[in-house]
């Protein structure tokens, strides 16, 4: 039998189509686990089929790149889109998204989360989040996973070791790469850490006067 | 004018991309900002646009290559310079030395990032460079790759002056190589010998790298050093020698000492462990494979002697003889170098002395052992000449104290200095 991969179509698939909205963001929670692949993965590199398939877990194919993800209940996405004729390099558009989640972080008194990799924030060395970006001639398009409290063990059960990696990640496991907040002892309301991401893109200086980003804030999909 | 399209940096600072689809065909009219070709780097997948109008004569690469940044994309014939014109035109300035810079004017991801130029966070692009020859009587800023700029940096030369011989007219690394300087220059360079030589990364040296910076990254590595006098295993080895010789088999020392290493292990468990932070747990290994560093033609690789506590003498010299073979005929397969436990390091063989070994991750414990000396020590409080052989072990001190680390080199030491405790205890 083989692997069946879906369109995306998770809740963040709006901000992609809507193509007149200036700036816009979501933070959501995902209503059930799944296995987001990138653009460009290869399903059979990217993920252990027999077992995806014994345990019915949906695969769908991201626009944007990088490796395979798991998003589950445990964890908050973060979603941002907005027009620009003007565009950045990506890496900074990486670093001031990322780097509005560690300052929601941080407002909640998580401590030594820092830039790691191209687009990931870590803890000691360990993954807490990963983004990525799709962008065309004048829409930038990024999405996020943070792990709030997820285990490692659906990541070890279903994922192969990416193609590629940052060079942080030293070739470790998933379990011993990836953490979660909860991890490292940070026992989080997810919606109060939902509302303060959401505060923070609000505030972030990218979206003055052309946003309507709180409206779009969401539970879950 | 034919107008070559290269892959730009789309600000991620990677040096190569994939080829996911081309939106465009050979002979298809284009417009300035549509998009040519979806690309996948590492994070980021981004539709590139045409930074001009024109007609598609060429694309390089498929669906699924990777190209490298700055590798050429498409090649446009761009409107109102006729293509076989502008070859004339080539042709009756085949060299060009000077060459306006191309400026890109905002479309998108490429043609923004090419006018944004330094002040806007990225290394010059070269991308929609002319074709060489095309813009004779302007000064060409020269596509090359980054080791070919670095070499002409470092040389000392004008890249812009450098004609490029790679795709697109790119200025390669032997391009700066086969470049003449002015004579005057020459003259004065002539004796001098070039001051660096570039050499690329070895898959082994970057697995070297890789894993030499995980340990020091992950490991709180100390070290501990000290002599043992081994003159009882130098009389116990010249009286075996030749009964292994007569077997085919060459008789070191390295056996007595991953002997005397395997036996200090059973004594003390720590250091043939492993650390499971993400379990919060320890593990503890009850096999010991004993893997020995080895210094290879192309560089350290760390072949394995499983089960050492149940091999003889004899097993583990010939274990030794065919690993050693294997790693200089550069033969030995991924069972032979993984699944080790514990790590020994014979740098004595090279005449070294003491050391600071890097342990081998996520091992705890690495030894090093020294070359034999003659030296000065008292026995039954007397001088005499003794044969001491000095040994440093780097541990992992998350795992193992300093007592733990001492009494396991005690132990070794004890081994060797009284090689019949290894058949009795």
């Amino acid at each position: 039998m083989m692997l069946e991969i879906r369109d995306y179509d998770l809740a963040d698939r709006r901000l992609l189509e809507d193509t007149e909205t200036a700036f816009a963001h979501l933070v959501w929670r995902p209503a059930q686990t799944v296995i987001v692949i990138g653009k460009g993965n290869k399903p059979e590199l990217a993920v252990f089929a027999e077992t995806v398939l014994v345990d019915g877990v949906p695969v769908l194919r991201r626009p944007s790149g990088g490796e395979a993800v798991i998003l589950s209940p445990d964890m908050l996405c973060v979603s941002s889109v907005h027009n620009s004729e003007i565009q950045q390099p990506s890496r900074l558009y990486f670093r001031h998204y990322n780097g509005l989640i560690m300052h929601a972080l941080q407002a909640l008194e998580i401590t030594g989360v820092g830039h790691q990799g191209i687009s990931d924030l870590a803890v000691d060395g360990r993954k807490i989040l990963g983004s990525s970006i799709y962008r065309n001639k004048n829409r930038v398009f990024y999405h996020a996973v943070l792990n709030v409290a997820g285990g490692n063990d659906l990541m070890e059960r279903y994922l192969c070791m990416p193609q590629r990696e940052p060079d942080y990640r030293l070739q470790r496991s998933h379990a011993a790469f990836v953490t979660s907040l909860r991890g490292l002892g940070y026992q989080l309301d997810l919606e109060s850490l939902q509302q303060q991401i959401s505060l923070e893109f609000d505030r972030s200086g990218m979206v003055s006067g052309n946003n309507g980003a709180a409206g779009l804030s969401s539970a879950s999909p | 004018m034919r107008f070559v399209f290269n892959f730009p940096d789309i600000g991620e600072g990677i040096s190569e991309g994939k080829i996911l689809q081309w939106y465009v065909q050979k002979g298809q009219q284009v417009e300035a900002g549509d998009p040519l070709v979806q690309m996948e780097t590492d994070k980021v997948v981004a539709d590139i646009p045409s930074p001009r109008a024109g007609v598609i004569v060429a694309r390089f690469g498929k669906e699924g290559e990777t190209i490298n940044v700055e590798d050429p994309l498409v090649e446009i014939e761009i409107e109102g310079v006729a293509g076989e014109e502008a070859r004339e035109l080539a042709r009756e300035k085949p060299k060009p030395k000077r060459a306006e810079p191309v400026e890109e004017k905002g479309f998108g991801v490429v043609g923004t990032l090419e006018v944004a130029g330094d002040a806007a966070h990225l290394p010059a692009s070269d991308e929609g460079a002319p074709e060489p020859g095309a813009r004779a009587e302007h000064r060409r800023k020269a596509l090359a790759t980054p080791v070919a700029r670095a070499m002409a940096r470092e040389m000392g030369l004008d890249i812009d002056e450098v004609r490029g011989t790679g795709p697109g007219g790119r200025v390669t690394k032997d391009d700066i190589r086969k470049h003449h300087p002015a004579p005057i220059e020459a003259a004065v360079t002539a004796e001098a010998p070039p001051r660096v030589e570039y050499e690329s990364l070895s898959q082994i040296r970057k697995a070297i790298a890789r894993n030499m910076i995980q340990s020091k990254h992950n490991a709180a590595h100390m070290t501990v050093i000290d002599e043992v006098e081994i003159s009882e295993l130098i009389a116990l080895r010249e009286r075996y020698k030749s009964e292994f010789e007569a077997r085919g088999v060459k008789l070191t020392y390295l056996p007595f000492i991953l002997k005397a290493v395997t036996k200090a292990l059973q004594r003390n468990k720590s250091l043939n462990s492993e650390m499971d932070l993400d379990n919060n747990r320890m593990i503890y290994k009850k096999y010991y494979n004993i893997g020995i560093a080895v210094d290879a033609p192309d560089g350290l690789v760390v072949p394995v002697i499983r089960d050492v506590d149940r091999l003889s003498f004899m097993d583990i010299a010939r274990h030794l003889a065919e690993l050693a073979d294997r790693a200089r005929e550069r033969k030995l397969s991924m069972d032979q170098l993984k699944d080790g436990t514990f790590t020994v390091t014979n740098y004595g063989a090279l005449g070294g002395r003491f050391g600071i070994p890097v342990i081998n991750y996520p091992q705890t414990a690495i030894l090093g052992v020294g070359r034999i000396e003659k030296k000065p020590v008292v026995k039954n409080d007397q001088v005499v000449i003794g044969r001491t052989l000095p040994l440093s072990m780097s541990v992992d001190h998350r795992i193992v104290d300093g007592g733990d680390a001492t009494r396991f080199l005690n132990d070794v030491m004890r081994f060797l200095a009284d090689p019949a405790g290894m058949l009795i205890l």
